[in-house]
């Protein structure tokens, strides 16, 4: 797949590497020419020198012949720009701006790139996740990071021992997909009941998640 | 003349950015009555001691990120009428257009947009209201080119 990245600083080399690994052939655009010599240096990928949100630099990089777009420059404004003309003029199917400032992303969203990925949120998030507790395990974000799949390890005194889920506190945003117990797969109905011990594996937005984790005395 | 023209529309207005074009503009629709402020990422253009023009202005002025929603809150842009985005950059122009007129939905948006290549992709295909400086300058000289002839 050929994809184009603006921007070649440190998420820029990293990411157009990992792509190349992949099979997939990334294109850079980058507006400074020393950053441009490492990158050609440091890469065996083709790097424009320029600035990509300027529509002359972004046909001499053909990315109307490509399949996504995905701005990571220092600033959003430049990634929202790179990304509305990939869009609106060039017709690129897909395109991912990073955002420097996490108050952007909705912003960045509404004004039409696709997915907005803001990496101080991020790791904020998965910080905050793995001080949180040792019984809650992330197992993947959803949805830009505004979700998440979720494994709950029940602990020793958990309140709702022996409870049917029917009785439970569950949040709208909240599904259970399946539950372990030791070596066991239980498929969740109304009736099941769970016990302390168990590993509650489940997909919630979240926002619902902690309102769940504080209901359950999990955190 | 001006003022029955002006009198009874007194707007609030935002002016983005303040280098020469934003201080001599936010000073002008002072002149008019409108209630007008002012947002700079540089403290210095928004200082009547390093910038002149605003010497008279009474108007908000508020020393920020401008593509941040909530400098721009604080500046008022919930109550505004207009936004004017004349900063020297045009990517930051057009992100406080689109923001303006999207999230914030303010009728009355202005860009500034240097490049003319881009101020065409942006006026035909976003809907943006952008004025190119440099067309104008082009145009302007053509035009006294033409009067000469």
């Amino acid at each position: 797949m050929r994809i184009c990245i603006v921007g070649g600083g440190k998420i820029g080399f990293y990411l157009a590497k990992t792509l190349q690994e992949h099979g997939h052939s990334p294109i850079v655009i980058e507006e400074n020419e020393k950053t441009c010599q490492r990158l050609a240096n440091g890469l065996d990928v083709p790097v424009i020198h320029g600035d990509g949100t300027l529509l002359e630099i972004l046909r001499m990089a053909d990315i109307s012949k490509c399949s996504a777009l995905v701005g990571v420059t220092g600033r959003d404004e430049n990634n929202l720009i790179a990304c509305q003309l990939a869009k609106k003029v060039f017709n690129v199917k897909k395109t991912v701006a990073r955002v420097n400032n996490p108050k952007n992303a909705p912003v960045l969203k509404q004004l039409g790139v696709d997915i907005a990925i803001s990496s101080t949120d991020n790791i904020a998030r998965m910080i905050e996740r793995e001080v949180e507790t040792d019984a809650v395990r992330h197992v993947m974000s959803i949805a830009g990071g505004d979700a998440s799949l979720t494994e709950v390890l029940l602990p020793e005194n958990f309140k709702y021992h022996n409870k049917t889920l029917a009785e439970l506190y569950m949040p709208e945003d909240v599904v259970i997909i399946f539950i372990t117990r030791g070596q066991e797969l239980i498929i969740p109905r109304g009736s099941t009941t769970i016990e302390a011990g168990d590993k509650v594996v489940c997909v919630a937005k979240d926002t619902a998640f902690h309102d769940l984790a504080s209901h359950w005395g999990i955190v | 003349m001006e003022e029955k023209n002006y009198r009874g529309v007194f707007l609030n207005i935002l002016v983005v950015g303040c280098g020469k074009v934003g201080s001599n503009l936010a000073i002008t629709l002072e002149g008019m009555g409108h209630d007008v402020s002012i947002v700079d990422e540089i403290a210095e253009h928004l200082d009547a001691a390093t910038n002149l023009t605003l010497i008279n202005f009474t108007g908000l002025c508020v020393c920020g990120v401008p593509i941040d929603v909530d400098i721009l809150r604080s500046a008022g842009i919930e109550s505004c009428d207009a936004v004017a985005a004349v900063t020297s950059d045009d990517n930051i122009n057009i992100m406080v257009a689109e923001v303006a007129t999207q999230f914030f939905g303010i009728k009355k948006v202005f860009a500034r947009i240097y490049d003319p290549v881009r101020e065409q992709a942006f006026k035909e295909r976003l809907d943006l209201q952008t004025i190119c400086p440099t067309n104008l300058t082009i145009e302007a000289v053509l035009g006294s080119l033409a009067v000469e002839g």
